[in-house]
């Protein structure tokens, strides 16, 4: 009986006759002829073949002159050929073009023509119908180009294999090279493509191996367990009529009908809610950015489409060095797919971006790239030629890379400790009960030799429910995509100025609450501030952060320290009897804050903006008309002189 | 549990048979009894009903000359003016099969060509009229054309049996290669000083030996059994020219692609 079972199963051994390429009247496939029973004849034919090695039974005649639109990539160094070798055989079915029971010869008929079932005739639209139009499938009749470092000839004996191409050389990446069309594997592979095995055999991805996409366990929804790491480099890529013109990308995460084409939507098809099931080992699924970027505001990933080019290419020169001079942000201009970390992992592992000193930097095993210097790409030296103007930013743009420079006299200390490290700041180390509350990115304690990045102010609305550092918060999705405040803010952090009245009508911490995330707005308005008018001078108001935003006139942050970035650009304040390198606290004022009327008590001059500085006796002082009413401040009074902490 | 049996049985594959031309004839007339649903006489089952008589079916001799005499020259001729096979000088400026050259580089084909396949392209080539026999009594007369001369040399044979091999950057393309090595019992061969392509030979990819499926192997020495290493598939492999139940002279049907699945493991 054993032996009876191994001829049954000799008997049903899978070979061609088991898969879609068998076209006979006698397979259980859906495209097949309707009477003709001969398997091999509708790509072989012994005599009267085309001319081709593989006694090709359909015409390639058409080939020369058929309008095929080849793929092109600004990454790619290869230069694919109008389709030679065994890719025109392919194509006698897959391009679309000539009728599916379409031969050479059949039976000494020649041209012969072989009626389908079902009324078929050419191939049916569909994933297996490629088109002439090739530029969204992998290039093929291309002779790699082993110059590229992210491009490896496949090693000796492997079943991926480069195959005849326009000469007599086996030099070519063809179909045949992934694909065997007699085999019975999936998709007619030659080897299986679990965790990218396929693809990787010749695409070098550095950093690709332990990066977050590939270690992911979460399952997509309709795949029975099938994880994203598992499904590797197709998770994101298909390679044959993906729903991306020309970058074999797909918006499509099997759970459902693929969104609308663009860039952002390939990484939404998982970063959406419910988009993939829960990765056990990170006890969540994969972050929904999608709904961050509906928020009101947001970097505006659908701003464009087709404009972004790779970014973070081993390739040298990278097709979009900085950034493309067309205005657009995509997920890549930030992360880099192939070997994103998550947090607190460098989630722009593998980015270039661009360093304080205005170098392009690169991520390396040596130093991580900052989270900074993704920022300055757009926010750097070419803000000004990329973001239109608009009314919430002064006129001149703002960029940040200068406005964070270490020898500016202010600051926040985004990249390196500020310049005010004054102990009215403080930290735990200093005095126990210091301004700053919360920790650093790092878990530190806040302190005043701390740094911030970006996203410690511009991040998800969701974070603002922690103090300190954003990093410190425990929702995801956390970072710059989107939030319901204002200016990408985590916080509401209001910019009312009034019109010859106060902004506000009572103080209201929540008007700025971005900044109480750090600044203890109890010590801040407490004795926790060095700007208190401690008598002897003036009326000794005492805190005048108190007397501003609460006592007297219910003023915003905004109008004082307009640009919280940087005084570097402060285009209306006058500051005097400011020895260079003054540290200057952030102050500079709005573009509503009026010139002090009259002249100068301390220096009889008539400034034409608001004045800060120092009187010739070395104590603080302003001369300005705030909320817009001429002579509010007559000049003594506002002269201040800090308390010693 | 019998009724399993043979439906197992059936499907298994055929008992290895070691043919010779007798049995395969004897074969070929029993098979054409079972043949599906094709009633051919058996008593007509020769190859004077086969294209091959170019006298016309079912005539078997014209005069002093015979069937046989079409393609085999009779024994009692002196060995002095015994003729070679027939074809013929180059005609009209183009290349017999002869000539072409399957590599750039390497020899015409009339080295590679061997045996058989030679004898075949005598007349398949359509470089030679189809009555151009060498040996011919001058009585003979065919039934195709009664002037034996070359007016229709290359073009004789034009139609789906014309097996002209085609210049394409110095390949002969559109048929199936002859003359090549088969990797019989998964061995590959040299034959006719040609190695076996893609070694070592993947096993899975070929019937181990065609010749248990009713078709033929040569070997590189004629009269010496086919051994492993050294054997060779020409014209005779897939066809038997002096007949057979199939078309084509086909060793098996080409129904359900049986004789391409005789070699290729796909």
């Amino acid at each position: 009986m054993s032996s009876l079972l191994v001829l049954l199963l000799l008997a049903q051994t899978a070979d061609v006759r088991s898969t879609k390429h068998n076209l006979s009247a006698g397979s259980v496939n859906s495209i097949k002829a309707s009477a003709e029973d001969q398997v091999c004849v509708f790509c072989h034919i012994p005599h009267g073949a085309s001319q081709s090695r593989a006694v090709w039974n359909r015409d390639l005649s058409y080939q020369a002159t058929a309008a095929y639109s080849l793929y092109g990539s600004s990454t790619l160094d290869a230069v694919p050929n109008r389709p030679n070798g065994a890719t025109r055989l392919c194509l006698t079915c897959h391009d679309g073009a000539l009728a599916l029971g379409s031969l050479m010869n059949l039976d000494a008929t020649r041209p012969a023509s072989v009626a389908m079932a079902g009324g078929v005739t050419t191939m049916p639209a569909g994933n297996t119908r490629l088109g002439l139009d090739l530029r969204n499938d992998h290039p093929v009749s291309m002779v790699p180009a082993v110059t590229d470092p992210e491009i490896q000839l496949p090693p000796a004996g492997d079943a991926v294999k480069l195959k005849l191409g326009a000469t007599v050389a086996k030099d070519s990446v063809q179909c045949t090279s992934c694909h065997d069309p007699h085999l019975s594997t999936s998709k007619f592979l030659v080897k299986s493509n679990a965790r990218g095995a396929l693809c990787l055999t010749c695409h070098v991805k550095q950093g690709w191996i332990g990066s977050r996409h590939e270690a992911s366990n979460a399952t997509y929804p309709a795949t029975g367990g099938q994880t994203v790491g598992e499904l590797g480099c197709l998770a994101c890529h298909k390679p044959h009529n993906g729903e991306g013109p020309t970058k074999l990308l797909t918006t499509q995460n099997l759970s459902g009908s693929p969104l609308p084409w663009a860039e952002e939507n390939v990484c939404f098809s998982c970063h959406r809610n419910g988009g993939t099931g829960v990765d056990a080992a990170r006890g969540r699924a994969a972050p929904d950015i999608q709904t961050e970027s509906t928020k009101a505001s947001r970097h505006p990933f659908a701003l464009k489409t087709d404009e972004h080019q790779p970014v973070f290419t081993a390739r040298i020169p990278e097709p979009e060095t900085v950034l493309n001079t067309q205005r657009h942000v995509e997920c890549a201009d930030c992360h880099n797919p192939h070997r994103v970390q998550a947090l607190p992992g460098n989630v722009h592992e593998g980015m270039k971006g661009v360093s304080l000193s205005g170098a392009i930097v690169v991520d390396d095993a040596v130093t991580d790239l900052k989270q900074h210097e993704v920022c300055f790409r757009c926010h750097g030296d070419t803000f000004s030629t990329i973001f239109p103007p608009a009314p919430t930013r002064p006129p001149s743009g703002s960029n940040k890379r200068l406005e964070f420079q270490p020898t500016n006299d202010a600051y926040h200390p985004v990249g390196n400790p500020g310049r005010n490290t004054s102990t009215y700041l403080n930290n735990v180390l200093d005095v126990p009960d210091g301004q700053l509350m919360g920790n650093d990115w790092q878990g530190a304690r806040l302190n005043r030799f701390s740094t911030l990045l970006c996203t410690d102010c511009h991040n998800s609305d969701a974070t603002a429910g922690t103090q300190g550092s954003a990093r410190n918060s425990p929702v995801t999705p956390k970072g710059p995509h989107g939030s319901a405040n204002t200016r990408l803010l985590r916080a509401n952090y209001s910019t009312a100025v009034g019109a010859n009245s106060p902004p506000f009508g009572s103080f209201n911490p929540n008007n700025f609450a971005l900044c109480f995330l750090c600044h203890d707005q109890n010590r801040l308005r407490g004795n926790r501030s060095n700007f208190t008018q401690a008598g002897g001078v003036g009326a000794g108001r005492g805190n005048l952060h108190q007397v501003h935003l609460v006592d007297r006139t219910n003023a915003s942050c905004h109008e004082c320290h307009y640009n919280v970035h940087s005084n570097v650009a402060a285009a209306n304040t006058d500051y005097r009897n400011l020895p260079a390198g003054t540290p200057t606290h952030l102050v500079n004022f709005a573009p509503t804050v009026q010139r002090g009327s009259g002249s100068d008590p301390n220096y009889g001059d008539s400034p034409t903006k608001p004045r800060w500085g120092r009187t010739p006796g070395g104590d603080y002082y302003c001369f300005a008309g705030c909320h817009g009413r001429a002579s509010a401040m007559d000049g003594q009074k506002s002269v201040y002189r800090p308390t010693s902490p | 549990m019998t009724a399993l049996l043979l439906l197992l049985l059936a499907a298994a594959p055929a008992e290895p048979v070691k043919k010779n031309r007798a049995d395969a004839a004897r074969e070929a007339v029993e098979a054409m009894r079972d043949w599906n649903g094709t009633t051919i006489d058996p008593a007509k089952a020769a190859i004077d009903v086969t294209p091959h008589n170019l006298f016309g079916k079912g005539a078997h001799s014209k005069s002093d000359a015979d069937v046989c005499q079409l393609c085999h020259v009779p024994s009692h001729v002196a060995s002095a003016v015994r003729p070679m096979p027939a074809w013929s000088p180059r005609a009209a400026g183009r290349n017999t099969a002869l000539e072409s050259q399957g590599d750039p580089s390497g020899p015409a084909l009339s080295m590679r060509w061997a045996g058989s396949t030679l004898r075949c392209l005598s007349c398949h080539d359509a470089t030679v009229s189809s009555i151009n026999i060498t040996f011919r009594p001058a009585s003979m007369s065919l039934r195709d054309d009664p002037v034996a001369a070359d007016a229709r040399r290359g073009t004789a044979l034009a139609g789906p049996t014309l097996m002209q091999p085609q210049l394409w950057t110095n390949e002969v393309m559109g048929n199936h290669p002859v003359s090549v090595p088969y990797p019989l019992d998964g061995t590959g061969s040299e034959y006719r000083r040609f190695q076996s392509r893609g070694l070592p030979i993947n096993p899975t990819e070929w019937v181990g030996d065609p010749r248990t499926r009713g078709l033929r192997l040569v070997n590189d020495t004629a009269g010496i059994d086919v051994l492993r290493g050294s054997a060779g598939v020409e014209c005779v492999s897939c066809h038997d020219p002096h007949g057979t139940p199939n078309r084509f002279f086909l060793r098996l049907p080409k129904e359900r692609s049986e004789l391409c699945l005789a070699c290729h493991q796909k």
